[in-house]
């Protein structure tokens, strides 16, 4: 569906997309996750034909967005970071020339307008003015006009922003019902919102796709072991000695409660897939000590994206946002 | 690009832009028209339009500056750039509905001069091509607001733009007179613009080589023209400063001619600030 080669961009020096590779597959959702300036918004705006990239290229459906801009752009819906919307206008009169822009005609126009009218839940108020709606449900004819002639393509940017809780899931719910469909790409610096809601997860940071995968994948792939973690009411402790020689633990941290006086804090790791919950808390108890927490934990998906995005280089302070859109309008 | 047009023009007449824009023109027209025709009873309504140029000149940005600059600034530019519609599209669909507006007054008018025909006679032919260049002249000017309002994304810096642009345009002639006519004043004027053109172009390109290379080379050019054709320099200047003064073509209009030369200017000059336009825009998604 789409295919983004070695995709750059560079302002003032300053590489907001950096030599940038994706392949889209149809009839999925993709997340794009990344820390604020991460480059999302100008690798979605390079993707629609708002913004050209340095250098690389981005196909949509086999058309060139730069050389083919008009059959590319047919296929996409755009929901960009700022809904562009007309205050003056009402959303009916606002869908009816998007309609237009993207050459919907006749018949089709009015049952359109209506079926994404439904879809976003914003038939009551198709007939105010934009400027006297609230943020949330400027948000919804946004994405009405993203979804308006049922293109192949969707993009999202950061589409629940400024939402409350309950718009935030039926905004959720659409997307999933979208996904069947259409392919579609949404942004977010929110995690559990693409976990909740993708097939695949595409993190980038500085510019630079650093993992794509579905969200079990990179928990796989990226943290490989579970953590168990006890407190131990024991008068002492020689963990090593205890549990080393149990099979496929990998690392033992033991050291006195700050909590609890006369206990110890004990994480041992070992690898996912395993279960040595047994072993080791039988061990404990023959030492003759007491469990008064025992927990295993596999890594959340909030470990992998800080992980991520953080360990490579933890000097270098995040940046502000470098794309147009970004600075002025926060 | 009638889907643009259609959502301009109602644009316009949402906010109370149109009106204003229809109410005072009319008036202005309707006063002059009494004035000139009725009080001093001319029999020509294309004297009519040569007092009401100057009042147009200055309500011009009223209808362009939101056009472009408005767009950017609520973020609906990136709507219409990820439609699959083009650029030259977008900015004649903006540039017809402009011109439409300022064309209703007009419309109304062609009914003054039938009107004044109930009182004596009146020469049809003149009035009307003063209609229609009058039109064009618009236009003309329209393309220019347009360009500007594409440079920046602030209202009111778009307006003083054009307001200050039309009005260089009009007093144009006078200030080309203000200016000595000697091959001496032509290469020095020529040359502080060809700086100033080279250092625009090392701003955007950053190019030293570039920006340096261009002025230096026109220059040359015209050291090189100065020392040995002194004569095609003799007023030169006055004539490109002349080129700029949009307004003053419709004086043969009003002597009753019908100016070809100045139909092919307009018609050029609007299809010259399209460009510009449609290339400001291009740019941006560069930068």
């Amino acid at each position: 569906m789409v295919e983004i080669k070695n995709l750059t961009k560079i302002y003032d020096g300053h590489k907001a997309v950096d030599d940038l590779s994706i392949t889209v597959e149809d009839g999925q959702v993709y997340g794009f996750l990344g820390p604020n300036g991460a480059g999302k918004s100008t690798t979605m705006n390079i993707m629609t034909g708002c913004l050209a990239a340095t250098s690389g290229s981005v196909t949509i459906n086999g058309y060139d967005i730069l050389r083919q801009p008009t059959e590319a752009k047919k296929c996409i819906g755009y929901l960009p970071e700022i809904p562009p919307l007309y205050p003056d206008m009402t959303p009916r009169e606002y869908l009816t020339f998007v309609c237009g822009l993207k050459g919907i005609k006749g018949k089709d126009v009015k049952a359109q307008v209506q079926r994404v009218a439904e879809m976003t839940r914003i038939e009551d108020h198709l007939d105010r003015l934009i400027k006297h709606l609230s943020k949330g449900y400027k948000q919804r004819v946004g994405i009405a006009q993203a979804i308006l002639g049922e293109p192949k393509l969707i993009i999202l940017d950061e589409p629940t922003v400024g939402l409350d809780p309950k718009q935030i899931t039926e905004i959720r719910e659409l997307i999933r019902e979208l996904g069947g469909r259409h392919t579609v790409i949404l942004s977010s610096h929110i995690l559990s919102e693409i976990s909740s809601v993708c097939d695949k997860i595409m993190i980038i940071r500085k510019g630079r796709l650093i993992a794509c995968d579905t969200p079990e994948g990179l928990g796989r792939a990226v943290l490989g072991d579970t953590v168990l973690n006890a407190t131990v009411e024991i008068g002492s402790l020689d963990a090593e000695k205890l549990l080393g020689h149990i099979k496929g633990v990998t690392s033992i941290k033991c050291e006195p409660s700050k909590r609890d006086q006369g206990c110890f804090e004990l994480s041992v790791t070992y690898a996912q897939g395993e279960d040595l919950r047994k072993q080791v808390s039988t061990a404990l108890i023959q030492a003759g000590g007491t469990l008064l927490a025992f927990k295993e934990s596999t890594p959340s998906l909030e470990d992998i994206f800080l992980e991520l995005t953080d360990s490579d280089a933890p000097e270098a302070p995040e940046e502000p946002e470098q794309t147009e859109e970004g600075g002025e309008q926060q | 690009m009638s889907v643009v047009y259609k959502k301009e023009l109602k644009g316009y007449f949402n906010s109370m832009t149109g009106y204003v824009y229809v109410a005072f023109a009319l008036a202005v027209i309707g006063v002059y028209t009494y004035a000139v025709c009725l009080r001093q009873v001319f029999p020509n309504f294309e004297y009519v339009l040569d007092s009401v140029r100057f009042l147009f000149a200055l309500l011009m940005p009223i209808l362009t500056m939101r056009t472009m600059s408005e767009e950017r600034r609520q973020r609906t530019d990136q709507l219409l750039y990820s439609s699959p519609i083009s650029t030259w599209s977008i900015v004649f669909g903006k540039f017809f509905a402009a011109l439409t507006v300022y064309g209703l007054p007009l419309l109304v008018s062609c009914f003054y001069p039938v009107l004044l025909s109930r009182f004596g006679s009146v020469n049809f032919p003149t009035a009307y091509a003063g209609i229609f260049a009058f039109l064009l002249m618009g236009g003309a000017a329209i393309a220019i607001g347009i360009f500007l309002s594409s440079l920046t994304d602030n209202l009111m810096v778009a307006a003083v733009l054009s307001f200050g642009a039309m009005l260089i345009c009009y007093i144009m002639p006078s200030l080309a007179n203000m200016v000595s006519a000697s091959a001496m004043t032509s290469a020095m004027c020529f040359a502080v613009l060809a700086i100033l053109a080279g250092y625009f172009i090392y701003e955007t390109s950053r190019n030293l080589i570039l920006g340096g290379g261009i002025a230096a080379v026109v220059v040359g050019a015209l050291l090189a023209v100065f020392r040995f054709k002194r004569t095609l320099l003799e007023g030169t200047f006055n004539k490109a400063m002349n080129a700029l003064s949009v307004f003053s073509r419709f004086d043969s209009f009003v002597y009753g001619v019908f100016d070809l030369k100045a139909v092919i200017y307009f018609l050029t000059i609007i299809v010259l600030f399209v460009f510009f336009t449609v290339q400001t825009v291009e740019k941006r998604r560069w930068s």
